[in-house]
């Protein structure tokens, strides 16, 4: 029986060593973004070794395992947990080749991440239970009282927490936790995913999402006629109309450079981008792309401008949450 | 007779690195209490007291108890009538419908929650019209538990009705006694230990479930402590981790005891079959009443629901994501994962029927402990021991590695599984008569022999049994192959389910979901066959 054992670990443990494929630390699902690597390996013959995993996971797992990691390329939910891996200098400046491709709101100030797509931060509402009218003019606003028993988010999503982030540095610190404890008091319902958020409001569980805005979208196309509409606040520049940038980038100690290049290269050509868009409901990074008809084109929308470094800023947003018992 | 020769030595030797398998994840969370692993985003390391009244770990110590409480007293009483019923009765449908209801033990219990939120919700295609409430948090929860439960404890207790006489009952009955005054004064006294130990395999069932609190959205300890894991909050992992040991180390204990007085042979005289009465109206409602519910809930439901998942998919060309990676995935880890926890479970099963010590008693007390523990501590466990080696040592390559090569993933299976495996084994090994060894010795046969011509066909349907067991267990299992497989970019069908659910992408959750059904229903069904030729 011993000699099996030896014989299966030996087996295990070769052929794990044997092919070195280019390991991918993806905080994005395999719903989302399996069928684009599917499609990158039959199209370039480059093996890849996916590890789907929550963002702020993929992002620990870089930080305990550092230059022994087997990661070469990250490509996480959000920005804020790239712009950590960077600060912790684990991720490489990229070549200005794959930087340029992208507008310059999708590239990292020191050029160590770049955008693929963005989200919006929207509310999702159900048309039955409340009309437009009666939704709140800005972020601020949700916290009204009259919300109350409506609403629904998810404060363990990391979409959440970086927005939240974002709100510490436009707002700071005290006005944001005023405005959190506010909400509190309206005792939304805390989901654990956000596609899950839009699915009740679709129902009536909830009046109120506050979400991004491709859930909506991919939920409509399995139930054509979900009661639920997308609305972005019409003040210009609410701090509620906030772009979230999904990043990739390339690790310091990779030793695939040039198909780690050509995986960054091939998530903002523009095939791949179309199918962001009209496959995810996402914005684009290529300026050649244009958004899919039914989501509010990016013009439309009065997004605050925000440091995207800023959300960088995890620590005291998660302390923060944690006080206040969201996680 | 001679057993001490080199396969005993090899057999106790291998028992005794098995039993310390399952030290492995509990040293990791002894070294997670001790030196806390901070959680790399915060800049301040909160202290396990401060962290106690944050997380509302009580509360979720409360949730489990309570869930674990409830679900227990309805299941062992509906299981237990049914195997009642199934024994002791006669009524039209009594051997399809009594089948019928063990085929949610074929059912992954988040199957059953997701298709079951999605159908009996609002706007789902029952939950609408009724207009039912959001089908979340502990009534929900406390109905799929019983669902997925019930088949267990119907199995239990119908091995013992079954080796029992039915001299006494048939005694009350010519006293004048319905079926009802029966149940309740003949046979739930003698039933008392295995109602008892029902009980609590039940409880350590609950406790230990991943899948149904996650996607009903309960917060129990083994949802709250897989949360904390995906979001790197390691140090509440940790608390919530030592909550779930102090509970189920307690009912573990209880229940190994309760074992040993469970009866192996209540024949009162002459054993003789048990003559089926008839049954009264009330008792033939309640029969089907029960059975409607198990089976329609826990069965026809949940499989009409994956069939309007995919058809609404088909309807508005959806495209629908290929299966195969999803079944490649699940087959290996299904075949590899088996095969090696079958190969561990005959190191203790051979070693204890083989010897009658206090070693032996405590190596299958271990076996149970391990596979007692929930799916998602053990897991826990087992990364935490990785990271503290890869940090010790300082080795930094160390735990990715350890990670990566599945040994991790292999780890949880076999501890999670190593019981069921262990039971048929060590019942086929205890079939082999050592006396027989002698003989093909007599006859000039050497060991080999001995083992080709006589063991090897003793041991079979045991070992068959052992493979198919892990294997279903495998095939339906998610937290251990979430936490574990997900880091060695394993996708089998189980997290394609999960993931696709998660996503909202629900044609892709059912397409999978039916391909796991037609697997898992399969399984179950030959080895129930095999169960009643045993």
């Amino acid at each position: 029986m011993k000699q099996y054992f030896l014989i299966a670990l030996t087996l295990f443990i070769t052929t794990s060593a044997i092919a070195k494929p280019l390991v991918v630390y993806s905080g994005r699902s395999e719903a989302l973004v399996g069928p684009i690597f599917e499609q990158f390996e039959q199209d370039t013959n480059i093996k890849l070794d996916v590890r789907y995993n929550s963002s702020p996971a993929g992002a620990t797992q870089l930080l305990q395992e550092r230059e022994a990691s087997p990661a070469d390329v990250v490509f996480l939910q959000e920005t804020s947990y790239l712009s950590v891996l960077a600060n912790a200098g684990l991720l490489q400046e990229l070549p200005n080749s794959l930087l340029d491709q992208v507008p310059e709101q999708f590239q990292e100030a020191q050029g160590r991440w770049m955008g693929t797509s963005a989200r919006a931060r929207v509310l999702a509402y159900n048309t039955n239970l409340i009309s437009e009218d009666e939704l709140p003019q800005s972020l601020a606003e949700l916290s009204d009282p009259k919300y109350q028993g409506k609403l629904g988010w998810a404060p363990t999503n990391a979409s959440f927490q970086a927005h939240i982030s974002g709100l510490r540095a436009l707002w700071g610190d005290e006005a944001t936790e005023q405005w959190l404890e506010a909400m509190i008091q309206n005792q939304p319902t805390a989901y654990p995913k956000n596609a899950v958020q839009v699915s009740a409001a679709g129902t009536g569980e909830i009046a109120i999402g506050w979400v991004n805005h491709y859930y909506l979208h991919r939920l409509q196309q399995q139930q054509p006629d979900l009661p639920v509409k997308n609305y972005s606040f019409p003040q210009q520049g609410d701090a509620g109309n906030m772009l979230m940038i999904v990043g990739a980038a390339i690790t310091k100690n990779t030793d695939n450079q040039a198909q780690a290049e050509m995986l960054l290269n091939y998530l903002v050509s523009e095939p791949v981008q179309w199918r962001f868009v009209n496959e995810v409901f996402e914005y684009p990074a290529s300026k050649n792309v244009a958004t899919h008809p039914d989501v509010a084109s990016l013009d439309s929308i009065e997004f605050v401008e925000i440091d995207q470094g800023s959300l960088a800023d995890i620590g005291p947003t998660l302390e923060l949450l944690k006080k206040h018992g969201l996680l | 007779m001679a057993y001490s020769n080199t396969s005993g030595y090899a057999a106790s030797t291998g028992a005794f690195f098995v039993t310390f398998i399952v030290f492995i994840p509990l040293i990791g969370l002894m070294l997670g209490l001790l030196d806390p692993i901070p959680n790399p985003f915060l800049t301040t390391a909160p202290s396990f007291i401060s962290l106690l009244q944050q997380t509302g770990a009580l509360k979720m110590l409360f949730n489990t108890v309570l869930l674990a409480g409830s679900v227990s007293i309805v299941a062992v009483c509906m299981g237990t009538w049914l195997a009642y019923m199934q024994q002791r009765a006669n009524y039209p449908g009594r051997k399809i419908l009594s089948l019928l209801c063990l085929m949610p033990l074929a059912m992954p219990s988040y199957l059953l929650a997701a298709t079951l939120r999605e159908s009996l919700g609002p706007g789902g295609m029952v939950g609408s019209p009724f207009g039912f409430p959001m089908f979340t948090g502990f009534w929900p929860a406390f109905m799929v538990l019983v669902l997925t439960t019930v088949p267990f404890v119907q199995l239990l207790v119908n091995a013992t009705l079954a080796k029992s006489s039915s001299a006494e009952e048939e005694a009350a009955r010519t006293l004048g006694a319905n079926h009802w005054q029966v149940f309740r004064h003949v046979i739930m006294p003698r039933l008392r230990p295995s109602f008892a130990f029902a009980i609590l395999i039940v409880q350590l069932y609950v406790i230990s479930d991943f899948g149904a609190v996650a996607v009903l959205d309960y917060q129990v300890l083994t949802w709250r402590l897989y949360q904390s894991v995906d979001h790197q909050q390691l140090q509440e992992a940790t608390l919530f981790g030592v909550a779930l040991l102090l509970i189920t180390l307690p009912l573990l204990v209880l229940s190994r005891r309760i074992h040993g007085k469970v009866p192996r042979n209540m024949q009162v005289g002459n054993a003789r079959a048990p003559k089926s009465k008839k049954l009264g109206k009330k008792s033939l409602i309640l029969t089907y009443v029960i059975q409607t519910f198990v089976i329609g809930l826990g069965v026809f439901l949940p499989i009409i629901t994956l069939f309007v998942w995919v058809l609404m998919g088909a309807k508005y060309d959806n495209a629908f994501a290929s299966l195969s990676q999803p079944v490649l995935d699940s087959a290996w880890i299904t075949t590899i994962g088996a095969l090696f926890v079958v190969l561990l479970a005959f190191f203790p099963a051979w070693y204890t029927a083989r010897n009658k010590n206090k070693s032996s008693w405590l190596v299958e007390q271990m076996t149970y402990l391990s596979s007692a523990l929930p799916g998602v501590l053990l897991a826990f466990g087992l990364i935490l021991v990785a990271l503290f080696i890869g940090r010790y040592f300082d080795v930094r390559s160390l735990y990715p590695w350890l990670l990566s090569s599945g040994i991790l993933l292999l780890l949880g299976y076999a501890m999670r599984f190593l019981a069921e495996s262990y039971a048929p084994l060590k019942a086929s090994i205890l079939m082999l008569d050592p006396r027989e060894k002698d003989s093909a010795r007599l006859l000039g046969a050497n060991d080999w022999q001995w083992f080709k011509r006589v063991a090897l066909s003793t041991l079979k349907p045991g070992v068959l049994t052992a493979l198919l067991l892990a294997a279903l267990a495998i095939i339906k299992e998610l937290p251990v192959t979430l936490l574990l497989g997900g880091a060695m970019g394993l996708r089998p069908l189980s997290f394609r389910i999960f993931d696709r659910y998660q996503e909202a992408f629900l044609h892709d959750a059912g397409l999978a979901g039916l391909v796991l059904l037609v697997v898992s229903f399969t399984m179950t069904l030959v080895l129930l066959r095999w169960r009643r030729h045993a």
